[in-house]
């Protein structure tokens, strides 16, 4: 009779079968060659016939990157009718599915150039915002900055001050990259705390983001500091209460926008009013 | 001692593996031809569950190329056979896309559970699964989205085939090895045959009818395609069934009416004209009793004068 642990075990062996994948099997025990006249005999009928050995899990092999034709421009991804290699997972999950890309089969390949080149003037003619841009005024353009001044002391919001408000915020940019509205806020004025206010940041001379301040005043005396209301991203209503519309990013092809370029009236007249 | 080495006999299986589509035609194996067999239709002639002495290569498989192979060791002349793992076929399977896999059943070797040094070697029972996920294809052809059971070689071979059509109608119905991926090849043939897609859209429309213009085949075609053998059993019968028998008089009579007033029946003709054959009397008779009957006949003929 067969020990208990032996039995244990392969009650064990037994439940661990429910791991699926994709096997590759050696036969332990090869079958003898059929002699000259005779059937060949079923390998199934012999027990020493089914005794496998594996030899790789095929699953587990990384399939690789997929190539696949753009019908749309894909952020991060490329621009319509660039053949591009793609994770397999995001092709079969997304691009795919959304028809925003097809298979790069040589049928494909040949029609879409075709079409590219009948389509080339109306993508050149197309604005197309870099990637890293988008990302860059994305991310600006969440931020509430909280433009810290003195409650006791005179004080004029201007570029440094704005600068280096944006610095405590993590962001970094020259001086001159920021662009003030012609109003002039100054204080000790405890009537504009809390005001939110329109300022304009230009990255690489061709991308203006239009962004927020929060005038916050504090104090190096404990006793007398203010509650600060939460940075979050302020709703419609608030942005008229203040006067301010919603903005979104302007672009241009070129680099316009040098530092004497008058960046607020600019906006005031071309500020896009949907996303580009 | 030159000529072939003979493969060494490790041979393995894609229990999952499906035939590649641009692989060479397979020599006649011992089994197919020295006794007249040939591999049974429900089981899926592919690399997918066949196994073959043969080396292991980095694809997993290689089929012997040859026939016969000569073993320097033995310096004789070896036939090279075919030895396949067999899955087993589910019904799950029919029902999903398995790209070829299927459940093999077998023993692995056991972890050993006594230490010495000279080990016995213990086998366990093993079902073999292949690794199944639930996924989202499009049909292009169909313009349709489908929710089916998949397995990531059956992912991996649509992505070679650049698309779930292509896989589906450049595959062989053996190697698709699915009820379900079947009657799908059946359903592209058949609105590829009729030309019933984006009616709506005339481009699309021009651009599916040029990119799958090689699988066109006609509508009688395409709607045999992918049945098992009852299904294709059940239409012939119903096709019989269809059209009421009509007895054999009728349509002769009808041929031999519209013959007779075409002035084509040929008998008719020849009873008629000017060459029509003589009537003779049978001269049998005569040669075998004419000695005895003549003078009879005579007498008779003399007597009713």
């Amino acid at each position: 009779m067969l020990p208990a642990t032996f039995l244990q075990r392969l009650a064990h062996q037994v439940n661990r079968q429910s791991t699926r994948n994709t096997w590759v099997l050696r036969r332990v025990f090869q079958p003898e060659a059929t002699p000259v006249g005779q059937i060949q005999k079923n390998p199934n009928d012999f027990h020493d016939y089914q005794k496998y050995e594996v030899v790789e899990f095929e699953t587990q092999k990384a399939a690789g990157p997929i190539k696949v034709i753009l019908l749309q421009d894909v952020e991060g991804i490329g621009h319509q009718f660039d053949v591009v290699s793609v994770d397999r997972t995001l092709a079969r999950k997304d691009l795919l599915l959304s028809r925003k890309a097809v298979y790069a089969s040589p049928f494909d390949l040949k029609y879409y150039a075709d079409m590219k080149t009948r389509m080339a003037e109306e993508l050149a003619s197309r604005i197309r915002i870099p990637y890293e841009l988008k990302v860059v005024g994305r991310d600006l353009q969440k931020l509430v900055v909280p433009i810290k001044v003195n409650m006791e002391n005179k004080w004029k919001i201007d570029t440094k001050l704005v600068k280096s408000s944006l610095r405590q915020m993590g962001v970094f940019v020259k001086e001159n990259t920021i662009h003030l509205g012609p109003k002039e806020i100054s204080g000790p004025n405890f009537d504009i705390e809390a005001k939110i206010f329109r300022f304009y940041v230009v990255v690489n001379q061709q991308y203006i983001v239009p962004m927020l301040g929060r005038i916050t005043h504090i104090s190096v005396d404990e006793s007398k500091q203010i509650l600060s209301p939460s940075m979050t991203t302020p709703r419609d209503e608030e942005l008229k209460r203040y006067s301010i519309r919603k903005e979104f990013p302007l672009f241009s092809k070129t680099p316009d926008f040098a530092e004497d370029f008058p960046v607020f009236e600019h906006m005031q007249e071309h500020a896009p009013l949907t996303a580009q | 001692m030159s000529g072939v080495v003979l493969p060494s006999p490790a041979a393995t299986i894609h229990v999952a593996g499906a035939a590649k589509m641009d692989a060479e035609p397979e020599q006649p194996t011992k089994n197919a031809v020295d006794n007249d067999q040939s591999p049974s239709p429900s089981e899926p002639d592919s690399d997918a569950i066949k196994m073959f002495v043969g080396q292991v290569d980095g694809s997993g498989l290689s089929p012997p190329t040859t026939r016969y192979a000569h073993d320097s060791f033995k310096n004789v002349v070896v036939e090279l056979e075919e030895n396949p793992i067999l899955g087993i076929r589910t019904p799950e399977g029919d029902e999903g896309l398995w790209g070829g896999e299927r459940v093999v059943k077998g023993w692995i070797e056991s972890a050993p559970y006594t230490k010495k040094k000279i080990l016995p070697r213990y086998w366990v029972p093993k079902l073999f699964f292949p690794a199944l996920k639930t996924s989202v294809l499009y049909s292009e052809i169909l313009d349709k989205y489908i929710k089916v059971t998949v397995t990531e070689r059956a992912m991996r071979l649509i992505d070679e085939n650049f698309g779930l059509d292509y896989y589906i109608l450049k595959s062989n119905e053996i190697d698709l090895d699915s009820k379900f991926a079947n009657s799908l090849k059946r359903e592209l043939l058949l609105t590829l045959a009729t030309e019933s897609y984006y009616e709506n859209d005339e481009d699309k429309k021009c651009y599916i009818k040029d990119k799958y213009a090689e699988f066109k085949i006609p509508e009688e075609e395409a709607e045999w395609v992918g049945l098992d053998l009852n299904e294709a059993a059940r239409k012939l019968q119903d096709i019989e069934d269809s059209m009421p028998p009509v007895p054999l008089k009728y349509s002769l009579e009808k041929d031999l009416v519209e013959r007779l007033r075409g002035g084509l029946d040929e008998v008719s003709q020849e009873l008629e004209g000017p060459n029509a054959p003589v009537r003779t009397e049978s001269k049998f008779g005569d040669k075998l009793f004419g000695k005895y009957m003549n003078p009879i006949g005579q007498k008779l003929r003399n007597a009713t004068r």
